[in-house]
């Protein structure tokens, strides 16, 4: 809130009044406004600042200090010598008072028709650390931090080139939060920034709180589940896709960069599958998408054979079935629910709890209470495989976002398999499908590579060859250089024992 | 626009989740799964005794296996009437094994087949079979070695047999494709039981859906050699040995203790074909090439020289025209063409249409010509 003043021009004054006013009209008594008075030569001057809000070391040795050590005082000879850029000269307190949040020391010699502001905020920031939520075994292990100068530089260090154009936008009406769009300028899609442009400045919130929900103000389909926009906190991996004609945003105050437009398959990919040789990061790729497969499928199919479909059961697993099958009272749906649901209780207690006492959690809740409900006859312990296997694979998607998805879409499949079988299974899917199909990520395709099929893109998707080969980038997103490189003449083969 | 989208989605969700009521769980452990059905012909009634084999699901008894029997007019009807005595919901869709009892193949089995062949829920790759005893008696056999009950037992014997390429495949879509085509009738295995233990111990030569006849196992390879191919099958011969005099190397003056001379083949592959030569006069001509290695000799005959192995491949082939002729000619005999003469008849002469009667009628009084090429490829090296 902003308080009127009456008089035009404020100034001059007392510089009691002046404290006094600002004290009270502006700040509603807030006990951290400090003022220091300084005497000269018969003149006094005051140094107003919010004491949380400034840079001590600054504000004594440059403020304070250099208006002790100068000789004639008046604003003119201040800015000259008090070394800080961001000096301004008001004549209202309104505006002050709004300088002093942002973590401004004010300067007022007694008499004089204007006020002097110098920005010396005390920003508190964490060092780069490493990431937590999407960890790496090989490559670089930085993460983002809460501090927009610390992320800007993160990726301008990584990307040291004059296209890198980065974008300001200013989100929120209630707590305005820097927002910025960075992207290669001769390699991003033109529409794709026009895009995001748009939707920025169109955008009319509040306040975006973070990244990840910025990403949901701006999403193309709200209601889906899947997310469309990837959140990372890998400076790396938010470079590489800039470097692949994909846009990045930072948003200030948060630890997560986005990446758009992004595929579905592009959420099971990590750096890490590009750090290491190619055959494995292939490898890793297809295993996190057979994973995401049987992370969806098997408790579904699980309930649907042993409920309507024991044609299907090979006879070498039918005994074992049966046999654990005859103490359990419940229907396989409602046995597969109660499963599912305990180890959702394990993870989200796990979740919450701090670490310590998580790990025991997990060994209680894993051990304890998945021996404990076999034994009791609840569950069959071919379903607890069966669950442990699913959760077990759900968490090997690299974002935590789709790995979520991906765990609570198994509910309503489950519950399909329970109610209709493999028909209710098969329906399920297609609805699965349909939704995927059409759905869209800064308006361009997020199945891609399957639909529209882009059979160009599979080695940068779903698997991965050699990077000599693969010297293009991605075909849907469309970038202005397709090329990455010339493609490498072969060399001339000579016998290793010539 | 949104009102009636948000209606349409409750509405389609009320209906899911309330039709879903209308299709009938088959919950695992309420189920009795059967998997072999015996069928015997009753002596005193017209009905039919059925014999059936279940999974039974206790964690405490590590066999799984319960016997029913009960009896009726057809399959279903026998199915019903050991629901009676089950808690267990009985149902087919695991089956792996039919097997019939001695009269009733001889009376035709084909009529409790066709319920088989209406439910998609029973596999087509279950196998036929024919006991040479009454089915009850067979499938009380108590050893069935670490299979949970005798059906999957059964169902293994007959896959090891043909998988081995010791007996011809009869699964019941095989046996179906053999009965409805003109021209070649189906073979089944026949059963027996041994030590109260299961054997197969010959094949079946039917007539349509009638037993006729039996091949014993070692006559089941020329069956096979015509109407099957051969990847890896074996065969033991038995030769004069006065034939190989000239090439016998004794051991340390050991004096001959044998006439017979057993050969035995084995990695054994085989192309056979059969053509009509003269359809008036019914001549029909069979080329056989037949490569194998030599894996067993009863007697030391050096294989080196080229002398000696042609001797060996010609009596080979000797021995296999002669064993072919005799059991193509039992089968005529019988009128069970089990060969498929009558498909390569068919083809030959088109437009008229050949029944199934028909070529019965004219079967026996075809002549076959046989042309055999054995190549003996290895015969390993043994000094």
């Amino acid at each position: 809130m902003k308080r009127r003043f009456k008089k035009s021009c404020y100034f001059p004054c007392k510089l009691e009044q002046l404290e006094q006013d600002l004290k009270n009209q502006y700040f509603q008594a807030s006990p951290d406004l400090a003022s220091k008075i300084i005497h000269h030569d018969g003149k006094r001057c005051i140094v107003v600042f919010i004491d949380y809000l400034v840079d001590k070391d600054h504000l004594y040795d440059q403020v304070v200090g250099e208006i002790q050590h100068t000789p004639s005082w008046d604003h003119e000879t201040f800015k000259d010598t008090i070394p800080i850029t961001g000096s301004k000269q008001h004549t209202e307190l309104n505006p002050i008072g709004d300088e002093l949040l942002e973590g401004a020391a004010c300067v007022y010699i007694e008499g004089e028709k204007d006020c002097l502001t110098f920005l010396i905020p005390r920003v508190e920031k964490r060092e780069p650390d490493r990431a937590e939520t999407e960890s790496l075994i090989f490559g670089p292990k930085v993460s983002f931090t809460e501090s927009m100068d610390t992320n800007l530089n993160l990726v301008h260090k990584r990307m040291d080139t004059s296209s890198l154009k980065v974008e300001k936008f200013v989100i929120g009406n209630t707590v305005p939060t820097e927002v910025r769009i960075v992207y290669l300028e001769d390699i991003a899609n033109g529409d794709n920034v026009k895009e995001l442009r748009d939707r920025l400045s169109v955008l009319n919130v509040d306040d975006v709180l973070d990244a990840s929900t910025l990403t949901q103000y701006i999403e193309d389909n709200s209601y889906s589940i899947f997310p469309q926009f990837i959140t990372t906190e890998l400076p790396d991996r938010f470079c590489y896709s800039l470097k692949e004609g994909r846009l990045g945003v930072l948003v200030d105050k948060s630890a997560s960069g986005v990446v758009t437009p992004a595929s579905f398959f592009s959420f099971f990919q990590t750096t890490e599958d590009n750090y290491t040789r190619w055959n494995m990061g292939a490898f890793t790729r297809l295993l996190r998408i057979i994973a995401m497969f049987i992370s969806i499928t098997l408790t579904p199919t699980y309930v649907a054979a042993l409920t309507y479909h024991y044609e299907i059961i090979p006879d070498a697993l039918l005994v074992s079935l049966g046999h654990s099958r005859t103490r359990v009272p419940f229907p396989p749906l409602l046995e597969a629910l109660i499963l599912e649901f305990l180890i959702e209780l394990i993870r989200e207690a796990g979740a919450r709890l701090p670490t310590k006492v998580g790990q025991t959690m997990g060994i209680v809740g894993g051990i304890v209470i998945g021996q404990a409900v076999v034994q009791a006859g609840f569950t069959s312990n071919i379903l607890i495989i069966i669950v442990a296997l699913s959760a077990l694979a759900s968490f090997t998607t690299p974002s935590y976002l789709m790995g979520s998805a991906i765990r609570i879409i198994r509910f309503p499949l489950m519950i399909f398999a329970g109610l209709w079988g493999f028909v209710g299974l098969v329906f399920s899917f297609a609805f699965i499908a349909i939704h995927l199909v059409k759905q869209r990520s800064l308006n361009r395709p997020y199945f891609v590579p399957v639909y529209p099929f882009q059979p160009r893109d599979l080695d940068n998707s779903i698997f991965r060859i050699p990077f000599l080969h693969s010297n293009k980038r991605a075909y849907s997103n469309k970038p202005k250089k397709i090329q990455r490189f010339p493609k490498p003449k072969k060399p001339k083969k000579s016998d290793i024992d010539e | 626009m949104r009102k009636t989208n948000c209606l349409g989605i409750i509405l389609s969700f009320f209906i899911l989740i309330t039709s879903s009521s209308c299709i009938e769980p088959n919950i695992i452990e309420e189920l009795g799964i059967v998997t072999a059905y015996g069928f015997d012909q009753n002596p005193d009634t017209q009905e039919i005794d059925g014999t059936v084999v279940l999974y039974q699901f206790n964690p405490d008894i590590t066999d799984a296996s319960q016997i029913i029997h009960s009896s009726g007019a057809t399959f279903d009807t026998i199915r019903a009437n050991a629901n009676k005595q089950s808690g267990y919901q009985i149902v087919n869709g695991q089956l792996q094994t039919l097997i019939f009892g001695p009269t009733i193949s001889e009376e035709g089995i084909f009529p409790y087949l066709d319920t088989i062949e209406r439910n998609a829920a029973v596999s087509d790759m279950l196998y036929v079979a024919v006991a040479d005893q009454p089915t009850r008696d067979l499938m009380s056999a108590s050893n069935y070695e670490e299979a949970p009950n005798i059906g999957i037992y059964l169902h293994r014997l007959i896959e090891t047999a043909v998988k081995s390429e010791v007996i011809v495949s009869s699964t019941f879509h095989e046996f179906m494709r053999s009965y409805f085509r003109v021209g070649l009738d189906p073979v089944v295995p026949i059963l027996t039981v041994e030590d109260n233990k299961v054997e197969v111990n010959a094949i079946g030569m039917m007539q349509n859906d009638v037993l006729v006849g039996t091949l014993s196992m070692d006559e089941i390879f020329y069956a096979r050699l015509l109407r099957d191919r051969f990847k890896e099958g074996r065969v033991e011969l038995t030769m004069n040995l006065d034939d190989f005099d000239e090439y016998i190397t004794q051991y340390v003056n050991d004096p001959r203790s044998e006439d017979d001379l057993h050969v035995v083949i084995d990695q054994l592959g085989s192309r056979a074909s059969i053509n009509v030569t003269d359809t008036e006069a019914l001549n029909f001509e069979v080329d056989i090439k037949l490569n194998g290695r030599v894996i067993e000799l009863s007697q030391r005959i050096n294989l080196d020289e080229p002398g000696p192995l042609k001797k060996m491949e010609s009596e080979i082939e000797r021995q296999i025209e002669e064993n072919l002729i005799e059991v193509v000619g039992r089968s005529q005999e019988l009128g069970s063409d089990i060969f498929g003469f009558g498909v390569q008849y068919n083809n030959a002469t088109r437009g008229q249409s050949l029944t199934t009667d028909d070529w019965h009628d004219l079967f026996p009084n075809i002549n076959v010509n046989y042309n055999i090429d054995v190549e003996i490829k290895r015969f390993g090296i043994v000094q």
